[in-house]
């Protein structure tokens, strides 16, 4: 490694090109800031209307949200994998339900009969795991940020909804965000405070013919336990074009927001990461950041070690350091640097994407597997006095069927063969399915497949 | 909302194991095919990544033993309608497909057998009653490894046409484990099960902007 000059190469150093990364890039690189732009992973292949990516999902075994992104010069490849002799074969350096070496565990240290796994994982890319987000845009409220004040649980943040408010302007204008103002007004405001200092830049996704069936059978509807919630049918927000926006496309409904808008409706990092470029900001991709290394009293960043994917060691200093490697990286560094630790929470308090995935049939077809994978929601239990109890929480309608709600089904197609389940014959309802369980073929099956996956309806 | 099928949540134990699995999956280059019991079926780690870009496989030259001229291609549009339930069939994808089956190591001598079998009960391509199809080719009890053979390759050729994919053995994947081996980017956008289903495959355009807030018009 050559010697360390006491003179910073650059005005700010960005550790990671996620959405973070590449908007404090871009404002910094706009503001005539030198800035450099450190990134772990490779360049995912993006030319004539991003046909790799659609080439590599599309001939996908699994269709999973890396699938666009297969490729030695993007994604590390194991160590113990010989790529010339495997060339389809890849494994991340990282924490993904495939390589179990690599995995975080809720509970320190783990507990062998309840492992308590973080079951979510990231793009480690250039341009970070927008590559595969859905884009559903959804703020805090208010309410997020005075838990323990109001109900007892958890901390109360030092700050609140109305300290963020203006950012989150700002952050929506950048990415291009679609939402309902009426709906805000309406329902956000009334009900939970969320008040919007500026109109959504664009109007909400249309909704779906699917969702306003729904919203026909539960609008208004109180469930039992909960006698002063109602049900209602909301859009809700995008950052996906539903008019042209800075340059790119509406939405025209390809459902497969994740893990790949081929028309770049959907917004990603990767937009900024362009802009930031184009304003100046400097590239090093494939480069994984070890260390900070501090200065004597501990106080700020000498250097930022880092190593590239051939092994070799280099490094880079700034005047500013900004850490946006994401909630499992940048703990990492920090640690691993023995840096900005004062509080020991550093590590701690990792949330996961909790979810629950609910199917079932409706009784009239719904014609899903068509639109944005999402256009509504049920947010009704996002608050109340309920969270004393047990967490708030949202319902997406699911305008792709029985596609995602489990693995094992992964409508219509399949992704494996189920076991016998003569009981429930309309269970699974997939082409594997109906074929290898039911015997059907021809006319029967054609019209069996039709009629399940038109009335599938997931949350 | 009328059916609604109450799941049970995988136990972390079982989750830990599965991800074992998927771990020695990919190391071996299957991709995830795991099946916990069906009335239990589990919640599941709902964003599994892609161990496996895509499943490798061999093509013949050219079929060994016969030719793909027009009369087989004939047969095999035949042979195509009456297992899927789509007519007409597209001819020149037809020939991609045939083509794609015929060429395949593991399915070209299959074809053949499909093919003759389809022959005997439609003699000079006339249309063969639902009653022979099935006997031939799904029998209820089949009496012998050539007649669970034949009934792989007409599934094989149903998903062939409905998912644009074969589902086949991942060649020494350990654990055996099948996965779906796709060809052409437009046969997967042509693949049946989508216009079957009144929708459009992910990633490819579905019509007009808004389109989907309307039922499908045809």
């Amino acid at each position: 490694m050559r010697p360390f000059v006491n003179e910073p190469e650059f005005d700010v150093v960005i550790i990671g090109s996620g959405i973070a990364g590449a908007l404090a890039a871009y404002r910094l690189a706009t503001a005539k800031k030198k800035v450099l732009i450190l990134e772990a992973g490779g360049v995912a292949p993006e030319s004539l209307g991003r046909w790799t990516m659609v080439q590599n999902f599309i001939t996908s075994s699994s269709k999973a949200p890396d699938s666009p992104f297969c490729g030695e010069d993007v994604l590390p490849v194991d160590s113990k994998i010989d790529s010339k002799k495997q060339p389809p074969l890849y494994r991340f350096v990282q924490p993904n339900a495939v390589n179990g070496d690599n995995y975080y565990f809720y509970a320190d240290p783990p507990n062998p009969t309840n492992p308590n796994r973080f079951k979510s994982y990231y793009e480690r890319l250039v341009g970070g795991s927008t590559w595969h987000w859905q884009g559903i845009y959804v703020r805090m409220l208010p309410n997020d940020f005075r838990m323990h004040e109001l109900y007892g649980i958890g901390v109360n943040w030092p700050i609140s909804y109305r300290d963020v408010e203006r950012w989150y302007v700002d952050a929506e204008y950048e990415m291009g965000v679609a939402g309902s103002d009426e709906e805000n007004d309406a329902y956000y405001e009334r009900l939970f405070h969320a008040y919007r200092s500026k109109p959504y830049p664009m109007p909400a996704l249309v909704r779906s013919y699917l969702d306003k069936q729904i919203a026909v059978a539960i609008d208004g509807v109180a469930l039992s336990d909960f006698p002063k919630q109602r049900l209602k049918v909301n859009t809700v927000p995008h950052a996906i074009n539903s008019r042209e926006y800075k340059d790119r496309p509406a939405c025209e409904g390809n459902t497969s927001c994740l893990p790949l808008c081929p028309i770049k409706a959907r917004y990603e990092a990767i937009i900024h990461i362009e802009k930031a470029l184009k304003a100046g900001a400097i590239l090093r991709s494939q480069c994984v950041v070890t260390k900070l290394e501090l200065d004597d009293n501990k106080k700020s960043v000498k250097r930022v070690v880092y190593r590239r994917w051939d092994g070799d060691e280099d490094w880079v200093s700034g005047r500013i350091v900004v850490l946006a490697a994401n909630g499992i990286e940048n703990p990492r560094i920090l640690l691993y640097s023995g840096a900005g630790n004062s509080s020991d929470a550093v590590g701690r308090y990792l949330m996961d994407h909790p979810i629950k995935q609910s199917y079932a049939l409706a009784p009239k077809p719904l014609f899903p597997f068509r639109g944005p994978q999402t256009t509504s929601d049920i947010a009704v239990f996002r608050d109340g006095p309920f969270r004393r109890d047990f967490a708030g929480f949202k319902t997406s309608l699911k305008n792709d069927g029985w596609s995602s709600v489990a693995a094992t089904i992964t409508a219509p197609r399949g992704a494996s063969i189920p076991p016998q389940h003569p009981d429930t014959p309309n269970a699974i309802g997939t082409v594997l399915d109906f074929v290898e369980n039911q015997k059907l073929f021809g006319a029967n099956l054609k019209k069996t497949v039709h009629d399940h996956a038109t009335e599938e309806n997931g949350a | 909302m009328a059916r609604i099928y109450q799941l049970r949540s995988e136990s972390p134990e079982e989750f830990f194991l599965r991800r074992q699995f998927l771990g020695q999956l990919a190391a071996t280059g299957a991709v995830l095919s795991v099946w916990p019991a069906l009335a239990e079926t589990t919640e599941e780690g709902w964003d599994d990544g892609d161990p496996l870009c895509r499943v490798p496989y061999t093509e013949l030259a050219a079929p060994e033993g016969y030719e793909l001229d027009e009369a087989l291609l004939k047969s095999f549009i035949g042979l195509s309608e009456a297992l899927t339930g789509v007519k007409p069939l597209d001819k020149n994808l037809a020939g991609e497909l045939m083509d794609r089956y015929a060429r395949h190591k593991q399915l070209s001598a299959s074809l053949k057998k499909l093919i003759d079998t389809y022959q005997s009960i439609a003699p000079g391509d006339t249309q063969p009653s639902d009653a022979a199809l099935k006997q031939s080719f799904f029998p209820d009890a089949p009496s012998s490894d050539d007649a669970k053979n034949l009934t792989d390759a007409a599934k094989q050729l149903i998903y062939l046409w409905y998912v644009s994919a074969f589902y086949l053995m991942i060649p020494d994947s350990n654990p055996p484990t099948k996965a779906w081996v796709y060809g052409t980017p437009e046969q997967y956008r042509r693949a049946l099960l989508w216009s079957v289903i009144q929708a459009h495959a992910p990633m490819t355009p579905g019509g007009q902007p808004g389109h989907w807030a309307f039922a499908p018009k045809v």
